[in-house]
C-alpha cells in the first residue's frame, strides 16, 4: 500500500444556505510519518478543513482520498465508519465526557470502530497512559472532571491514539495550556505516535510550536477562501 | 458495554432532572396500575361473590340496592319481607333451594347476617366453590355465631370467643359514642336493673305486642346499640373466600330474633330475660331477602313472574348476573373516565420528559461532537437518546409498580373492610405488560422531537461546536 494517507484534489466547498463562505483546495497530501502544522488566523477555514477531512462536511466538487477511498463518493454512514476506524481527533478543550472515568474516556475512542476495538485493551490503555506521563494507577478510575486541563488534554490524546488509527487530527490542542505545558504536551504527543504508520495534522493560530513538525504551512497556502 | 455505560453515566450526570421525571412518570404509572387492579378485582370479586344464585327475592325496590345490600353488604338495607312471604315463595315448585337472610345489625363495623345453616351449604362463590369452615361448625345454638375469615382475623376471635352484636349499622368508632348514650338509657330504666330481670313477667305481654313492630331492617336505622346483655359465642370460622363473605358475621335467624326481643327500632323498651327468650318461639317475623336457586335455570322468567304476581306483599326478584352486568356498565364508564385522566397524566409526564431532554440538548452538543469525532453517526447519537428514554420509561414502570404495591399495602385494610375488595397487588398481570409496552412506545414516540433536533445539530455542528 502506498504511503499516502490523505490526498485531496481540486476540492471545492461552499457553506449551505445563507452563509457566504466557500473554500477551494487544489492539492493536499498527508503521508505516513508526516507531521503537518497548519497555522492561520481564525476564520481562515481551519475548522472547515478539518471537518471536510473527517467527513462531517460534504464537498461540492473534487475528491478526498482517505487510505485509497474517495469519501466524497461514500454515504455519510460510511464516512462515519472511516472516521471511526482511521482517525484520532483531539479538540482544543473539553475533549472528554466529564462524567466518564479516564478509562472509559480513552476506550470511547474505539467504541464506534470494530477495527479499533480489536486493537485496544487495558494493556494498550496503560501503555498509552505511560507514554503520555499519566499515572495509570492514580488516574484510571477517576472521573474526567477531576483532572487538570493538562491531564485532560493528554487523556484526549490517548483517546485519539487508542486502536492505532492512521490519521491524527489535532485542532489547537495546546490553546488551553500554559507555555511549559504546551511544550511538554507536544513532546509527549510526538513520543506517542508511531512514526512508521501514523500521520499527524495539527492546526493552530500560531506557529511557535513548529520545531517538531516536518511540514509547516500557512492555511492560505492550502485553502483559497471565497467570502463573496 | 461502554455505550451502555455512556447512556447510564450520562443519565446519572443529570440525576436530578431524571429523578424528577422518573418520579412524575412513576406516579402516573402507579395510578394506572392501581386503577386497573381495582377495576379488575372489583369486577372479579363482584362476579365471584354470587355463584349459583339464580334469583334474589326482596321487598320491592331498586335492583341494584337489593343486590348491593344483600350480596355485597354495602349501603342501607332495603325494606323487609314477612316470614309468611318467605314460606309462600319457597313453596314454589321451581325452587331447588332457598336461603333467607336478615340484615341490619353489625358487630364492630362488620355486618351481621342472620341466616340458616343452609347458607353455608348452598351459597357458592368463585363459580361453584363451597364455603368451607376453617375451624368449628355452623350454628347449633341460638347464640352461636359464625365469622368470616377477615372478621376473625381482624378482631382476633377464635372458637368460643364471646361477642356482642350491635343493633344497627354503626362503625366500631360510632358504637362507643352510642354506648355512652346507652348507659344513660340504662340509668333511666334503673328500675329494670339486671338483678330484677327474672321478675319481669308482667312485661312479657307487652313484649309480645312490640314484636310486631320489630323492624330491625329499618331504613332510618343509622344508630348502633349494643345488645350487650345478649352474648353470642363463636362456633365456627370460615375459610377465606376473597369475597364479601369474609366480612360477614353470621348468626341464626333465631339469634337475630332473640337479640331484638324487647326492642322497638333503636329503643330498648323492656328487659327480657334469657330464659324468657329461649322459652318464647324464636320465629323471625321479617327477613331482608331470600337467595334462591332454581331446579331449572331456564324457568327464571316464569319464576320472576310468579314473584311479581305475589299478592300479599310487594316483592321483586332480582337476577344477580343481569344486575351485575348493568352495574358494571355503569361503573365501567366511571372507570373509563378515570383511566382517561390517568392516561392524560401519563402524557403530561411524557411531555415533561421531552422538555427535560430538549433543555439538556444544548449543553450536550459538545458531548455529541466528541461522539461524532470517534465515529458515531447521527443515528448512533439519536439511538443513545432513544435508549435513554427506554431506560427512563422502564425505571419509571418499576418505580410505579413499587408505588402501587405501597398504595395497596397501605390501603388494603380499608378496601377490605369497607368494600370487601381484595387486591392481589404482587402478581404481574397481562395488562401490566401491555401498559409497560405502551409506555415504552410512548416514551420513544415522545423522543422523536428531541431526536430530530439532535440529528440536525450533529449534522450542522460536525466536530466544531462553538461553546
Amino acid at each position: 500500500m502506498s504511503k499516502e494517507l490523505i490526498s485531496i484534489n481540486g476540492l471545492e466547498y461552499s457553506a449551505p444556505q445563507n452563509i457566504n463562505f466557500g473554500l477551494k483546495i487544489n492539492k493536499f497530501v498527508l503521508n505516513k510519518s508526516d507531521s503537518i502544522l497548519i497555522y492561520g488566523e481564525s476564520g481562515a477555514g481551519k475548522s472547515t478543513f478539518l471537518n471536510l477531512l473527517s467527513g462531517t462536511l460534504n464537498s461540492k466538487k473534487g475528491n478526498i482520498n482517505i487510505l485509497g477511498t474517495d469519501i466524497t463518493k461514500t454515504s455519510s454512514s460510511q464516512k462515519d465508519m472511516i472516521r471511526g476506524d482511521h482517525f484520532g481527533i483531539v479538540f482544543q478543550t473539553f475533549n472528554l465526557l466529564p462524567y466518564l472515568t479516564v478509562k472509559n474516556n480513552i476506550l470511547l475512542g474505539s467504541a464506534y470502530s470494530r477495527r479499533k476495538t480489536i486493537k485496544s485493551n487495558n494493556e494498550e490503555v496503560k501503555v498509552l497512559m505511560d507514554k503520555l506521563a499519566l499515572n495509570y494507577d492514580d488516574l484510571i478510575d477517576r472521573k474526567a472532571y477531576e483532572l487538570s486541563i493538562g491531564q485532560q488534554q493528554r487523556v484526549a490524546v490517548a483517546r485519539a491514539l487508542i486502536g492505532k488509527p492512521e490519521i491524527i487530527l489535532a485542532d489547537e490542542p495546546t490553546s488551553a495550556l500554559d507555555k511549559n505545558n504546551q511544550k511538554e504536551f507536544i513532546n509527549l504527543l510526538f513520543k506517542s505516535l508511531d512514526d512508521n504508520e501514523q500521520g499527524l495534522i495539527m492546526v493552530s493560530h500560531e506557529h511557535k510550536l513548529s520545531d517538531r513538525f516536518n511540514i509547516v504551512k500557512n492555511i492560505n497556502e492550502i485553502c483559497e477562501i471565497n467570502n463573496d | 458495554m461502554i455505550k451502555f455505560n455512556l447512556v447510564f453515566q450520562s443519565l446519572l450526570n443529570r440525576w436530578l432532572s431524571c429523578f424528577l421525571i422518573i418520579l412524575t412518570l412513576a406516579f402516573s404509572i402507579s395510578l394506572f396500575f392501581t386503577v386497573s387492579r381495582v377495576q379488575e378485582t372489583v369486577k372479579s370479586s363482584f362476579q365471584n361473590t354470587v355463584s349459583g344464585v339464580d334469583s334474589l327475592v326482596a321487598a320491592r325496590g331498586g335492583n341494584l340496592q337489593i343486590l348491593l345490600n344483600s350480596v355485597f353488604l354495602i349501603g342501607e338495607p332495603s325494606g323487609t319481607i314477612k316470614w309468611q312471604t318467605y314460606k309462600d315463595i319457597t313453596n314454589n315448585n321451581k325452587i331447588k333451594w332457598a336461603v333467607p337472610i336478615s340484615l341490619g345489625d353489625s358487630h364492630k363495623g362488620y355486618r351481621v347476617i342472620g341466616t340458616s345453616n343452609d347458607y353455608f351449604k348452598e351459597i357458592k362463590y368463585s363459580s361453584g366453590k363451597n364455603i368451607e369452615f376453617q375451624t368449628g361448625n355452623s350454628f347449633s345454638d341460638v347464640f352461636d355465631v359464625v365469622l368470616g375469615s377477615v372478621v376473625a382475623n381482624k378482631l382476633n376471635y377464635s372458637i368460643g370467643s364471646s361477642i356482642v352484636v350491635t343493633h344497627g349499622l354503626s362503625d366500631a368508632g360510632e358504637t362507643h359514642t352510642f354506648q355512652s348514650e346507652k348507659h344513660e338509657e340504662h340509668e333511666e330504666h334503673d328500675d329494670h336493673g339486671d338483678d330484677d330481670d327474672h321478675a319481669d313477667h308482667d312485661d312479657h305481654a307487652k313484649h309480645e305486642e312490640h314484636e310486631e313492630h320489630d323492624d330491625h331492617g329499618d331504613d332510618d336505622d343509622h344508630a348502633g346499640h349494643d345488645h350487650d346483655d345478649m352474648g353470642f359465642k363463636v362456633s365456627g370460622i370460615l375459610k377465606p373466600t376473597g369475597t364479601p363473605i369474609d366480612n360477614g358475621v353470621y348468626i341464626s335467624l333465631a339469634g337475630i330474633e332473640a337479640m331484638h326481643t324487647g326492642w322497638i327500632g333503636n329503643q330498648k323498651v323492656l328487659d327480657v330475660s334469657l330464659e324468657d327468650i329461649l322459652e318464647s318461639e324464636l320465629q323471625p317475623k321479617t327477613i331482608s331477602a331470600i337467595f334462591i336457586s332454581l331446579k331449572n335455570r331456564t324457568q327464571i322468567f316464569q319464576f320472576q313472574r310468579d314473584v311479581l304476581n305475589y299478592k300479599n306483599e310487594a316483592i321483586s326478584s332480582v337476577m344477580p348476573g343481569v344486575t351485575l352486568s348493568r352495574l358494571w356498565m355503569l361503573t365501567g364508564n366511571v372507570d373509563k373516565a378515570f383511566k382517561f385522566i390517568t392516561f392524560l397524566i401519563i402524557i403530561i409526564a411524557l411531555l415533561g420528559m421531552i422538555a427535560m431532554t430538549i433543555a439538556g440538548l444544548n449543553s450536550r452538543r459538545r458531548e455529541m461532537a466528541i461522539l461524532r469525532s470517534v465515529g458515531a453517526s447521527p443515528s448512533n447519537i439519536v439511538s443513545l437518546l432513544l435508549v435513554e428514554s427506554i431506560i427512563i420509561a422502564l425505571v419509571s414502570c418499576a418505580v410505579g409498580y413499587i408505588i402501587m404495591i405501597i398504595i395497596f399495602s397501605l390501603g388494603k385494610d380499608y378496601l377490605q373492610n369497607n368494600y370487601g375488595i381484595f387486591i392481589d397487588s404482587f402478581s404481574i398481570k397481562n395488562y401490566d405488560l401491555q401498559i409497560i409496552i405502551a409506555i415504552v412506545c410512548a416514551a420513544l414516540i415522545a423522543t422523536i422531537i428531541p431526536a430530530i433536533q439532535v440529528y440536525k445539530n450533529t449534522i450542522r455542528d460536525g466536530l466544531s461546536v462553538k461553546s
